[in-house]
């Protein structure tokens, strides 16, 4: 083990920053027993300060949290969507032919599938499975 | 008491799924951040995220317990990550990169000085393992023995590559936030 000087404390600070928690276990006591007795180096830790705030900031995994739907353009029309698409009459119609083309698709598409009935395979199972915890991680976060 | 990282891994290598939600929950958006601000771009890093996840449920049974679950998890996301990279630059070498010389060229500098690069676009600018570091280490609660087992190196190649990268971003910081920078090197705490 190193031994903890001044010297050895700043090169620590210089690559692991401000917080002494996410230092090297290896050398973490050493260094709050030097920093107890030399209060004088928290100036060191403070250079560092800034720079540790920023990275955090940037990388903080709130930018890639899912927004909520109001966030991305107002109060969504959904009614009036559906009208300016379908603007001749009730919208049974085209409803009606869209389950009737998705039938037949899922009925034409199963009676030419020749994949063994295991394909409905692990992977699929597994990414099912993801899936489903990524939903609840989302509901948890939009509450 | 929370449950701790290992614990809920060592119920998911049982198939317990609600523990798997729990660590979803829990490591989503770390991962997240992690595998877009390697790859620099959001589907890629949510397309990463998908993979790995799957990987720690297929795979939990076979994590040694003996191990930290938190640098397994983020270890296979790392693999994910360097793995979309070398697909996309296949000519790279990035092993050999650590000990490339990696100062900006005099093209490079004054770019960097013309444009005023944000901390965040240095980051991007960083060689690819420094940014790796970078990004690992100040994800929340993350120490130095969990990044250099997460990258399979050792704690004192990770000090290397952090101490180059820090020293770049400092220089940044300076030029953005003098008078804040100013302060702090005074020993002012915030």
């Amino acid at each position: 083990m190193r031994e903890m000087t001044e010297t050895r404390f700043r090169e620590l600070a210089d690559a692991f920053g401000s917080d002494l928690a996410k230092w090297p276990s290896s050398e973490r006591d050493a260094a709050r027993a030097l920093l107890s007795e030399r209060r004088d180096l928290e100036a060191v830790l403070a250079e560092w300060a800034e720079l540790d705030a920023a990275l955090t900031d940037i990388l903080d995994e709130a930018e890639l949290q899912p927004r909520p739907v109001a966030e991305l353009g107002g109060a969504f029309d959904l009614r009036g969507f559906l009208s300016a698409l379908w603007p001749f009459g009730g919208l049974w119609q085209p409803a009606a032919g869209l389950v009737a083309a998705s039938a037949a698709g899922f009925i034409v598409g199963i009676s030419l599938t020749d994949l063994p009935a295991e394909t409905t395979n692990v992977y699929d199972d597994q990414l099912t499975i993801v899936e489903s915890a990524l939903g609840a991680e989302t509901l948890e976060i939009n509450q | 008491m929370a449950e701790s990282d290992n614990d809920l891994l060592g119920l998911v290598a049982n198939g317990d799924r609600a523990a798997f939600d729990r660590l979803v929950l829990r490591h989503r958006g770390p991962l997240s951040a992690f595998a877009h601000r390697l790859l620099g771009n959001r589907s890629e890093a949510e397309e990463i995220v998908q993979e790995c996840l799957t990987r720690v449920w297929s795979n939990a049974p076979r994590w040694d317990p003996e191990g930290s679950a938190k640098a397994w998890i983020y270890r296979i996301a790392h693999n994910l990550s360097v793995d979309r990279l070398r697909v996309r630059r296949p000519t790279v070498d990035i092993e050999s990169r650590e000990f490339e010389d990696d100062s900006p060229t005099p093209e490079q500098a004054l770019t960097i000085k013309r444009e005023n690069l944000s901390v965040r676009d240095a980051v991007a600018a960083l060689p690819e393992r420094q940014r790796i570091a970078i990004s690992l280490f100040h994800l929340k609660d993350m120490t130095a023995d969990e990044v250099a087992n997460t990258m399979e190196i050792s704690v004192d190649a990770l000090e290397s590559l952090l101490r180059r990268a820090r020293a770049k971003l400092k220089d940044i910081v300076r030029q953005e936030q003098p008078e804040a920078y100013a302060r702090t090197a005074a020993g002012e705490r915030r």
